[in-house]
């Protein structure tokens, strides 16, 4: 029987060259069939792999040796029939190795075009399960050069967006939690029936594990770099169908986020005004460990400010005159509130508002174009800040803001909830507080210390009404050797110019007046000032110190009429309330320079004359006086037990005598 | 011894007289001071000329210049003028910017005050024409917004031209 193992051995070898060769034509038959199959099977397989989508694929070849070419692949949704993902073209490549460790080589996708639907995850799952447990499978690389996203989302009206992305992920699914990260560029949202966005985003940067998503749905990280965010009307419209809408956010955006870190996103807040000024600032924020939903509220309340700086309103009728400059404005809000049109704060630094007739013309003019009805007159969705603050303001009276005259001031203000609900017929009225400040005005000799006062005023302005009312207490006032405590200053102002009157006590009596400045150039003003029971004896001293002097108390009137810092006329007249002294005191120098070489007779008599003109004792006295310029007439009448004294002073301008007025002049 | 007797008789009698006649040298008492004060009553005027501090030339100082006159430096020169027509209400601040002559001043000097307002009203007409040629503005708006001007600048009592409310016009005293 030995023989026989030979035999068998042989017997064995041959029907087992036998069955390897079947193998081998079977499967080189397969093989021919299932690539002259090729497209039906990868239609199978993939259908059979994605047993909740429907399949539509085209040709599929091979283009190469170890590249396998398909031509447009698209999943639709059954239920729909809707598509979901749609690539132009993709490859398969594989190399004798990947076949042996039963993977794939690589994927790539050329030109891809996802839709993302709101299921669009069940899709992609064998059982419908968006977070399923299944394998698996590992890919050498998945490579997409450049694909399209676009994804409708939100309820009426809803938002389309559109985004270009890559990715390039290698040895995928070796690893589940080694992160994989997807490039987004030029995403743009608009508001369905619009071709403007209202959202731009420039780069994106996701970072997820495939752990992550598959147990947590969550994204470690998303990196904004750059974009645009209008907030405005569409905005509003889309927040509001979102959250009232029956749509609500889909599963497919229902993720985690790890850390979301948005770098110079412009936000273009869209101001609600018929100019369509616009207003732009850069939102820059880090949030982490949130929801999308948590994410959205997160950054519409978190608090953002911007400032604004250098800001000039100029005149609508003189561009090189101004009428409001500010040298920052800080605006804190946050994009909820934007949404609603509120701000929370208005933090307007240096304010310079200057006064004049092209303020009041801006205010005007202003009031004209929003009442003529492109701004929102419904009243029901206007603007509201919450808080506006004033600080270091200077006010400046001017004739027109190329030239100022008059005195600055500084002001501040606060006020709370200003509801710009209906500009048309916006009304604001606040005070701007006068702080308590020492004020030198060289240019005027002029000195001023204040009381806290505050300047009122009301915007529009109403009719027969002024715009700024202010009323100034003043602790102390000191103009060239003249002081006066204790006073305040009323100002009006209107186109016209300003309008004041003041009052204080002075010399032990009480100083009242009033003036009007007039805005013009080389403005034009008249003041009148009246006196009650003036200590003349503190007044004279004032005015000419040992030279001359009276006692007892005045009354007195005087009226100003000038042109900026130069009076023009003068006018005025007095009397004496009670009996007093008069002293011309400079007369002692003279009788001091009687010369010895006069005779006894001749230096008594000068002595005596000059003495009875130096003192004398009156029981009334009046006088008036007028003045133009450098020329004038100023009459004093005493009367006395002791006789009358009666001094003229005429001053010239001129030596001339030829002109009427000096003629007419009598002693 | 009689004549030693006479003698001394004789200086008896001297002294007694003299003794009764020096009080009578006293007199009547003579009073030197007046039974009222003394008044004295004076006036006086002092004119202070200011020679041309700024070296500006005044119109008229030089008659023989044949420079042409500013109107405004012409003004200026007559202000003093004018100020005593206006507070004597000879003449008054009129609708259309100029001086209007509102009361009778006989001979001389009413010719006077007329070919002095004259002179004013030739001037200021000068100065607004030249001022609505700049800002191309008709000479008539001029007149009204100088006319405003001067009434809201007129001094209390000096007379301005008014318009009351049914829209005529009447010259008034300036109101405090």
């Amino acid at each position: 029987m030995a023989p026989d193992k030979p035999r068998i051995k042989r017997l064995w070898l041959r029907r087992l060259a036998w069955a390897i060769t079947s193998l081998i034509v079977l499967l080189a038959l397969a093989a021919v069939l299932a690539v002259a199959n090729l497209t039906f099977l990868a239609r199978w397989a993939v259908q059979r792999a994605l047993p909740s989508a429907k399949v539509v694929l085209g040709e599929v070849a091979f283009k190469a040796p170890g590249e396998l070419r398909f031509q447009e692949f698209v999943l639709k949704d059954p239920a729909t029939n809707e598509t979901v993902l749609e690539l132009e073209s993709g490859s398969f490549l594989f190399s004798f190795n990947d076949i042996r460790q039963l993977r794939i080589g690589e994927i790539r996708f050329i030109n891809p075009r996802i839709i993302i639907a709101p299921n669009i995850g069940k899709l992609f799952t064998a059982t419908g399960n968006s977070q399923s447990s299944g394998r698996i499978p590992f890919i050498r690389r998945i490579v997409c050069d450049y694909g399209e996203a676009t994804a409708v989302v939100g309820g009426d009206p809803s938002l389309h967006v559109r985004a270009n992305f890559s990715f390039d992920w290698r040895d995928f699914g070796s690893d589940l939690q080694a992160p994989l990260s997807l490039n987004v560029w030029d995403l743009r949202a608009a508001a369905e029936g619009s071709d403007t966005p209202l959202l731009v985003l420039h780069v994106i940067t996701l970072a997820a594990t495939i752990e992550g998503l598959r147990t947590e749905g969550k994204v470690l990280e998303a990196t904004i770099q750059g974009g645009n965010l209008a907030v405005g009307a569409s905005l509003q419209n889309f927040v509001n169908g979102f959250s009232t809408g029956s749509k609500k956010p889909s599963p497919a955006f229902d993720w985690n986020l790890g850390k979301l870190d948005i770098r110079d996103l412009r936000v273009e807040l869209e101001a609600d005004v018929a100019e369509k000024r616009h207003l732009n600032f850069a939102f820059n924020t880090t949030l982490r460990n949130l929801s999308l939903a948590q994410a959205r509220d997160e950054l519409s309340e978190e608090m953002q400010m911007v400032e604004l700086s250098n800001i000039e309103v100029l005149s609508p009728l003189d561009p090189l005159t101004k009428v409001l400059t500010m040298r920052s404005i800080f605006v804190r809000f946050n994009l909820a509130g934007l949404l609603r049109k509120e701000l929370e704060e208005i933090t307007i630094l240096n304010p310079t508002i200057y006064v004049g007739p092209d303020l009041f013309w801006y205010m005007e003019d202003t009031q004209k174009r929003l009442g003529t009805g492109s701004a929102d007159t419904s009243g029901t969705n206007g603007w509201t800040i919450h808080t506006v603050e004033v600080r270091l303001g200077r006010l400046v009276i001017g004739s027109g803001g190329r030239t100022q005259y008059g005195l600055p001031l500084t002001f501040q203000t606060s006020l709370k909830n200003v509801a710009l609900n209906n500009l048309a017929t916006l009304k604001l009225e606040g005070a701007l507080e006068i702080p308590a400040q020492s004020y030198p005005f060289p240019a005027y000799q002029l000195d001023v210390t204040t009381e806290p006062g505050e300047l009122r005023f009301a915007y529009p302005r109403e009719k027969n009404a002024d715009n700024l009312v202010g009323t100034i207490k003043i602790t102390d006032i000191l103009w060239r050797q003249y002081r006066a405590q204790e006073a305040w200053i009323s100002t009006t102002f209107d186109r016209h110019g300003i309008n004041g009157q003041f009052g204080g006590k002075a010399y032990r009596g009480y100083v009242s007046g009033g003036f009007s400045f007039f805005f013009a150039p080389m403005p034009p003003w008249i003041g009148w000032v009246s006196g009650k029971k003036v200590d003349l004896k503190k007044l004279t001293n004032a005015i000419s110190p040992q030279n001359f002097s009276m006692t007892g108390p005045l009354d007195f009137r005087l009226q100003v009429d000038a042109f900026a810092r130069v009076i023009d006329r003068l006018k005025g007249d007095f009397r004496t309330l009670q009996p007093g002294r008069m002293k011309i005191g400079k007369l002692d120098d003279l009788l001091e320079k009687i010369p010895d070489t006069w005779s006894s007779i001749k230096k008594s008599s000068a002595r005596i004359g000059l003495e009875a003109l130096r003192d004398f004792d009156y029981d009334t006295g009046r006088g008036d006086f007028w003045f133009v310029q450098d020329q004038g007439i100023f009459d004093l009448k005493l009367q006395g037990p002791q006789g009358s004294r009666k001094f003229q002073i005429v001053l010239h301008a001129d030596d001339s005598p030829l002109k009427q007025w000096k003629k007419t002049t009598t002693p | 011894m009689e004549e030693n007797d006479h003698t001394v008789m004789l200086r008896f009698f001297l002294a007694v007289t003299a003794v009764f006649l020096l009080p009578a040298c006293a007199g009547p008492t003579v009073n030197l001071a007046t039974s009222q004060p003394i008044k004295v009553d004076i006036s006086m005027r002092l004119d202070v000329y200011q020679h041309n501090r700024d070296g500006i030339k005044k119109p008229g100082a030089n008659t023989t210049a044949v420079a042409p006159v500013d109107p405004e430096a012409s003004r200026r020169n007559r202000m003093a003028d004018v100020q005593l027509f206006k507070n004597s209400r000879l003449v008054g601040e009129s609708r259309d910017g100029l001086l209007s002559i509102q009361g009778d001043a006989p001979g001389d000097y009413g010719e006077y005050v007329r070919k002095t307002v004259a002179q004013e009203n030739a001037d200021r007409m000068a100065l607004m024409k030249a001022s609505a040629e700049k800002d191309k503005t008709p000479l008539s708006d001029l007149q009204q917004k100088q006319a405003e001007l001067w009434r809201n600048r007129a001094f209390t009592g000096e007379l301005i031209e008014v318009q009351e409310a049914e829209g005529s016009w009447k010259w008034i005293p300036k109101p405090e």
